[in-house]
């Protein structure tokens, strides 16, 4: 398997090494390798089981290197040169190296990169013994494919290699490809055993999937079955006290994930049975009928120490371009594609003072900033490049990885809601205009939104999408997706900018396919005049022209109820709600339940998000459904269904259920427009707003209702509301509010809540008698 | 106290009578048209194994590779618990 060391390389190392030393010692700050451009910082974060094992560093490259092949001086800050050699290289990962151990105090090393050198392979006969390290290779289904990567020096790509000897459960262990490439693959393991006495071993190699080749200090393992019991099938090897070189070549055919094979899981583990441990007592056996063998403890496995990359410097002071792609939260749905947020930090120790750093994503735009987010497509091979500029020059890096995350992710929490919807919207604000990459999302991106937009939340999301590519969004998303989405935007921009909102309906007006749906953005509108600009004539006007049959016409007379509500006209605000209540009460038996599910569920099933309509056109009019006055069954049912319309709406809001509460707020004052003067409608209302912070919204209706209901038993929950409204708002009270909120006092001067509008009354310089 | 003793012989008599009675009849078995009542009731079926959308593509414990997890997705709204004391009316309140 390996390669005799030539002569000339060893001289050649020898002169690097010699003229390294001569040198002269200099201080960590200076440049202690003249001829190199380039040096790598390491911390040594992890130490080694053993000396001989040394340190593994896995360094990168991506385009910062000079050449195609690497030579390395290790050399600590004192100026120390430590042996290391060369174990895998590529252009586009970087490399891997084995250095030695430089001894306990020294905690960092530097890594100097020399060009137009021959590579220094690591060799068995180099003294160092790296340990545990897993070399894959993606895509190839071969032993020959494994062999190859135990000639180490340049591979594929796709190559990656790493520190790692198994699992708790089999310390010895080859599971499959770490970094979550699918099946096909192979495998090369370079790992050393310690054994505590010259003896006989018994080594029973476990294959569970794939061919797999054992060597043992070179020597290939030839199991053959020596009885039946656990760990039967082996062979003895006859072993010094010491470490001894294990490389195992496995292969894995087949296609999709390692993980798919449930009855095991992995591709092989090792067994062994030292000469001093008796077959009938061996711990860990993993048969009732006794074993031949145990699992390798962990303890008998060298483990190279682990460094941590720190810094990159270049000799001239230029910007060199290093990065990290880390995976982060994880969204995947059914057999959508999978979405995975990485954080991608730039390597900025040892970079310029005035360096600035640019993220370039294939043919999706580019973010600044050294530590960045972005979402990309799971279980797929992915690149970024980074760009690093300063005055002294430019440095270009590109990071290529496999598309894979572990991070358990829940869409009941809300930061990883918002993590999604914060880099989507940094996402979209860093995509050209033309080709729109939102043109070729799939359908996991839409649904995605969709799961997680809610109400009050999600605005510089749904401003990025509906500015610069509404179009995609037009073509993508169905009728009820689409509205739901404007809705929300529409919710935001109302409460943030009115002026803009009204833009937005006049934007939205060419998807309102349908009467209804044209009637709602009319309906907003006059929201709009009323409670934001209290243009109230235009707003009558607007309501008025929304007469005929419909749900948007009962709205519309419901809104002018609202309207003579705010004007203080009790009557006329009672004699709208009476009529649209009676109509209803008309149609109640007909009408189908309230949706139960979320709307995000509703909405991504392809189902309108709205709330649950009667037939319009098979209600009997008022006129020819007289309805009984006398207290009843209907009436009792009805007065049910309104606690129950109360209830469900308080607890949506309390629970966070913003679009839930919305729909359950629209379906309760189409039903019962009069629960916004005897009952708590209007309670509820102003709690959905105030908890999306829209507190402006929340107030006129308030206001009206302390300034009309003499007595009720939701006055004093209504003032203290009406004063957290204009406190929330950091409004001043205008002479009105503390007009009535001082009649307010007066009537409930015996109830605790005299003592907050005291408070309040005092603060606005009203005395408080 | 006589009358006393007298009620306790009658009701004696009479439990009697219909307890003869209905051993003489036998328990209706035999009669045409009877369905026994069934043995054992039968158990409903078990409920569809509810999988949490957040499960492994692999339910192993010991898989050496660690897969990559669905997305627990957010759950809808859930009625709030209610706890109630039920009382008969009429009812003892000790």
């Amino acid at each position: 398997m390996i390669e005799p060391l030539p002569t000339a390389r060893v001289w050649a190392w020898a002169l690097v090494c010699f003229f390294v030393a001569a040198s002269g010692l200099r201080a960590a700050s200076e440049w202690q390798v003249p001829e190199s451009p380039l040096r790598y910082k390491l911390e040594l974060a992890g130490k080694p089981t053993h000396p001989s094992a040394g340190y593994f560093a896995r360094l990168p490259d991506g385009g910062i290197l000079p050449g195609s092949t690497v030579t390395t001086v290790v050399m600590t800050e004192d100026g120390k040169v430590i042996p290391g050699w060369l174990l895998w290289q590529n252009a586009d990962t970087g490399f891997s190296m084995v250095f030695a151990d430089p001894g306990s105090p020294v905690r960092a090393v530097y890594v100097y990169v020399l060009s137009g050198r021959v590579a220094q392979l690591w060799k068995p006969e180099s003294g160092l013994t790296p340990s545990a390290i897993l070399c894959a290779s993606p895509g190839h289904d071969s032993l020959p494919a494994a062999q190859a990567l135990a000639k180490l020096g340049r591979v594929e790509p796709s190559v990656h290699s790493t520190n790692h000897a198994g699992i708790p459960k089999a310390p010895f262990s080859i599971g499959g490809d770490l970094t979550g490439r699918p099946r096909p693959g192979s495998f090369y393991f370079l790992t050393y055993l310690e054994t505590a006495e010259a003896g006989s071993y018994w080594f029973a190699p476990m294959i569970i999937d794939g061919q797999c080749e054992i060597f043992l200090d070179g020597t290939k393992l030839n199991p053959k079955e020596r009885s039946k019991k656990w760990g039967g099938t082996g062979t003895s090897v006859d072993l010094t006290k010491g470490l001894h070189r294990v490389e195992v070549f496995q292969t894995a055919g087949g296609t999709g994930s390692y993980s798919d094979n449930k009855k095991s899981g992995g591709l092989m583990f090792l067994t062994w049975r030292p000469p001093d441990e008796d077959p009938d007592h061996i711990k860990g056996a993993g048969s009732r009928n006794g074993a031949e063998s145990r699992v390798i403890n962990r303890s008998e496995i060298v483990r190279s120490g682990e460094c941590k990359l720190t810094a990159v410097e270049s000799r001239n002071g230029a910007p060199v371009a290093v990065a990290t792609a880390t995976p982060d939260l994880c969204y995947w749905f059914e057999n959508e594609d999978p979405l995975i947020l990485y954080n991608l930090s730039a390597l900025t120790a040892g970079q310029p003072d005035d360096a600035t750093y640019t993220w370039t994503f294939p043919k999706e735009g580019e973010l600044a900033g050294a530590d960045v987010q972005w979402l990309f497509p799971g279980l797929r091979e992915n690149t970024v490049r980074l760009t690093v500029k300063s005055a002294k020059g430019t440095s270009t890096c590109v990071v290529p990885f496999f598309g894979f995350s572990t991070r358990k992710t829940n869409l009941e929490k809300a930061d990883q809601r918002e993590a999604f919807r914060k880099v989507l919207a940094a996402m979209l604000e860093a995509y050209p205009h033309s080709p729109d990459p939102v043109a070729n999302w799939s359908s996991a991106w839409w649904n995605n939104i969709l799961r997680t937009v809610e109400g009050g939340e999600g605005y510089p999301l749904l401003l990025q999408l509906f500015t610069g590519h509404l179009d995609a969004a037009r073509k993508k998303l169905s009728p009820g997706q689409l509205f739901a989405l404007q809705d929300v935007l529409l919710d935001q921009t109302q409460r943030q900018n009115p002026g803009e909102a009204l833009h937005w309906i006049q934007k939205f007006q060419p998807d309102a396919s349908s009467a209804s749906r044209r009637n709602e953005l009319k309906l907003r509108e006059g929201e709009i005049q009323m409670y934001d600009f209290n243009d109230r004539k235009m707003a009558e006007k607007t309501f008025a022209d929304l007469a005929g049959p419909g749900e948007s016409s009962e709205r519309a007379k419901v809104r002018l109820g609202d309207l003579a509500f705010l004007e203080g006209d009790l009557n006329k605000a009672t004699g709208f709600y009476a009529d649209v209540q009676r109509r209803a009460r008309a149609r109640r038996n007909a009408a189908p339940s309230l949706a139960g599910s979320l709307v995000a569920d509703q909405l991504v099933q392809g189902g309108p998000a709205q709330p649950a309509q009667p037939d319009w056109r098979s209600s009997p009019p008022a006129a020819q459904n007289p309805l009984k006055t006398g207290g009843g069954p209907e009436q009792k049912h009805g007065a049910l269904q309104e606690v129950s319309l109360s209830e469900n709406v308080r607890t949506l809001i309390a629970d966070n259920f913003l679009l839930e509460a919305r729909q359950a707020l629209l379906a309760w004052e189409i039903e019962f427009p009069l629960s916004k003067i005897s009952g708590d409608y209007i309670l509820r209302e102003s709690a959905f707003h105030m908890k999306m912070g829209d507190w402006k919204r929340a107030r006129p209706m308030l206001e009206a209702y302390c300034r009309q209901i003499d007595a009720s038993g939701f006055l004093p929950a209504a003032a203290s509301m009406l004063i957290a409204c204009v406190e929330g708002a950091k409004e001043t009270p205008s002479p009105a509010l503390i007009a009535t909120l001082g009649k307010v006092k007066d009537r409930l001067k015996y109830h605790p809540v005299a003592a907050d509008l005291d408070r309040f009354l005092s603060a606005a310089g009203k005395p408080s008698n | 106290m006589k009358i006393a003793l007298a009620n306790k012989v009658i009701c004696s008599a009479l439990a009697a009578t219909f307890c003869t009675g209905t051993l003489l009849a036998g328990d209706g078995t035999g009669e045409a048209g009877f369905v026994p009542p069934p043995r054992e009731l039968k158990k409903p079926p078990a409920p569809p194994r509810v999988a949490s959308s957040a499960e492994t593509v692999l339910a192993c414990c010991c898989c050496p590779v660690t897969p990559m997890s669905r997305t627990e997705a957010k759950k809808p709204p859930q009625p709030p618990v209610l706890i109630t004391k039920i009382k008969e009316e009429g009812a003892s309140t000790k």
